[in-house]
């Protein structure tokens, strides 16, 4: 699903964030990337969703080599691959409903398609009595939820979470994890990206340790 | 399929405009100012144009003729002006008429031509050119094709004021031309920066876009549906707000100072002005949302 061969990625003030990473993620797959802040966690998955081009190496995802992809290309890809954030990323002036739609209108779906997902994922998160609220009117969790519903309501084949439950309480917290299990008990591969290693330990034992750009045990 | 992403797009305009209320009214002042300070420049030289044109109407050439230049021969060199293409009117004016209208002229003190025992005035003739002839080349082509028929003594077109006419009309020509690209220019950074700070504001919105996996056609083209209201609403604002303006200009000021300035007749900007003025609003606002689009696209 996602390999990585000899990695690089060095940033234009000649940092270098990630060196030498070989990885392989299966489909079906529950990862946690795991290390101190600095460790390059973010920069991976960066590099996973081409918001980061890799200095040298390859990463190829479903089969794409990242390193040949166009830029045109960038947006198909995207649509197969979920991204949440810690800060959320919602649309503040949108309400949570349209959050979701929203990434499916780009997609150019049909409105019967887009209202009948739109209803699945958020049944699934679980705030299907929220939709008319904007995100400024919703508890953290709840902004969470609305954004891995808006990652997850194209059927991507892989999920990214970067720092996902960084601004969240820890009964929130175990809650997200739950949701992001469940999602992946569906099919869906996910990488999640935490400074937290008792939370990594507790949902999987595939953990990718970083440490100064590197990887200190390969999942 | 065709017409519902149209309507998405449409929809995403609008939506955009009302989110972005303060960023828009901004733009669209922005343009409309713009506009307006080129709608006056473009009115003033339409009418500076009128007044010159109105000047220019009153260039005549007088030909004088030869002190014993018989009837007979005043006949001839009649036929020849009027056979010239230039010549639009001749009217002949006789020793004793130029007298009659010199003591006119010189109404109480036209004693002093009493002692005179011969009439000095030359016979002459006053020319009207036709209007595409009415210009310092042909004026002077035509002065010298006169001078050249064998009665006449000499031929003037006051030389002099439209010489300086006419170096006066360039000057304004060339001043009006930089003036206009200056403004123009002025015009186009402006609205480039006040629409970078509309798409500034929103880069989260096209941050997201991109994540969700939009292609850039699909964020753009909401975009330039708004800088494509934008640059109309700011253009018929403008018009409007100029032709307001004229009105007001026309039924005060002009009725007013009537007396003072002389019967003046103001004009308003041509039909083809208008559509020009309103095309270059829009597209104002398109370039200066797909300057502005760039460097958010980039990545």
């Amino acid at each position: 699903m996602i390999q990585i061969f000899n990695l690089y990625k060095v940033y234009p003030d000649n940092h270098p964030a990630l060196t030498d990473i070989n990885l392989h993620i299966k489909k079906g797959d529950f990862v946690f990337a795991t290390g101190p802040s600095g460790a390059g966690k973010t920069t991976l998955i960066k590099l996973i969703f081409c918001a980061e081009r890799a200095t040298r190496g390859q990463i190829i995802v479903n089969g794409i080599n990242l390193a040949k992809i166009k830029k045109s290309g960038i947006s198909y890809l995207r649509r197969n691959i979920g991204v949440v954030f810690q800060d959320f990323k919602l649309l503040n002036n949108r309400t949570a409903y349209e959050n979701i739609v929203f990434a499916l209108e780009v997609t150019g779906a049909r409105r019967k398609e887009i209202k009948r997902k739109a209803w699945q994922v958020l049944k699934l998160v679980g705030l299907q009595n929220r939709l008319d609220a904007t995100p400024l009117g919703l508890s953290g969790g709840e902004q969470q939820r609305i954004a891995i519903a808006r990652a997850i309501v194209n059927n991507p084949t892989i999920l990214l979470a970067d720092e996902p439950t960084g601004n969240l309480d820890s009964e929130i917290t175990q809650d997200i994890m739950e949701l992001f299990k469940n999602i992946n008990e569906r099919g869906t591969t996910v990488v999640i990206a935490t400074h937290n290693k008792n939370l990594a330990h507790q949902y999987s034992d595939k953990h990718i340790l970083l440490e100064k750009g590197r990887v200190i045990n390969p999942a | 399929m065709f017409l519902y992403r149209l309507l998405y797009f449409f929809r995403e305009a609008f939506q955009g405009i009302k989110n972005n209320r303060f960023t828009h009214m901004v733009a669209i002042g922005t343009i409309t100012l713009a506009l307006l300070t080129f709608g006056i420049f473009i009115i003033t030289v339409i009418n500076l144009n009128q007044i010159f044109d109105d000047w220019g109407k009153r260039i005549q050439v007088i030909v004088y003729m030869d002190e014993d230049t018989s009837s007979e021969g005043i006949k001839k060199v009649k036929e020849k002006i009027i056979n010239l293409t230039q010549t639009e009117n001749i009217i002949y004016v006789s020793k004793e008429r130029a007298l009659i209208t010199l003591k006119k002229s010189l109404h109480n003190q036209n004693g002093i031509l009493d002692n005179l025992d011969d009439n000095p005035l030359p016979a002459s003739f006053e020319i009207q050119l036709k209007e595409e002839y009415k210009n310092l080349q042909s004026v002077q082509a035509f002065v010298a094709r006169v001078k050249g028929i064998d009665e006449v003594s000499d031929a003037e077109y006051g030389q002099e004021w439209l010489e300086k006419f006419s170096a006066f009309i360039s000057m304004v020509k060339l001043v009006g031309v930089s003036i206009g690209c200056f403004l123009l220019l002025a015009t186009i950074i402006i609205i480039s920066n006040t629409i970078k700070l509309t798409i500034y504001s929103r880069r989260e919105e096209i941050e997201i876009m991109k994540l969700v996996g939009a292609t850039n056609f699909f964020i753009q083209t909401p975009f330039f549906l708004e800088g494509f209201i934008q640059g109309l609403s700011a253009s018929l604002l403008s018009l409007g707000i100029l032709f307001v303006s004229y009105k007001i200009l026309i039924s005060k000021i002009i009725i007013d100072y009537s007396l003072y300035l002389g019967y003046l007749d103001l004009i308003f900007l041509p039909q083809k002005l208008i559509i020009e003025l309103i095309l270059l609003g829009i597209l104002l606002g398109l370039f200066g949302c797909a300057f502005s689009m760039g460097r958010f696209l980039k990545a």
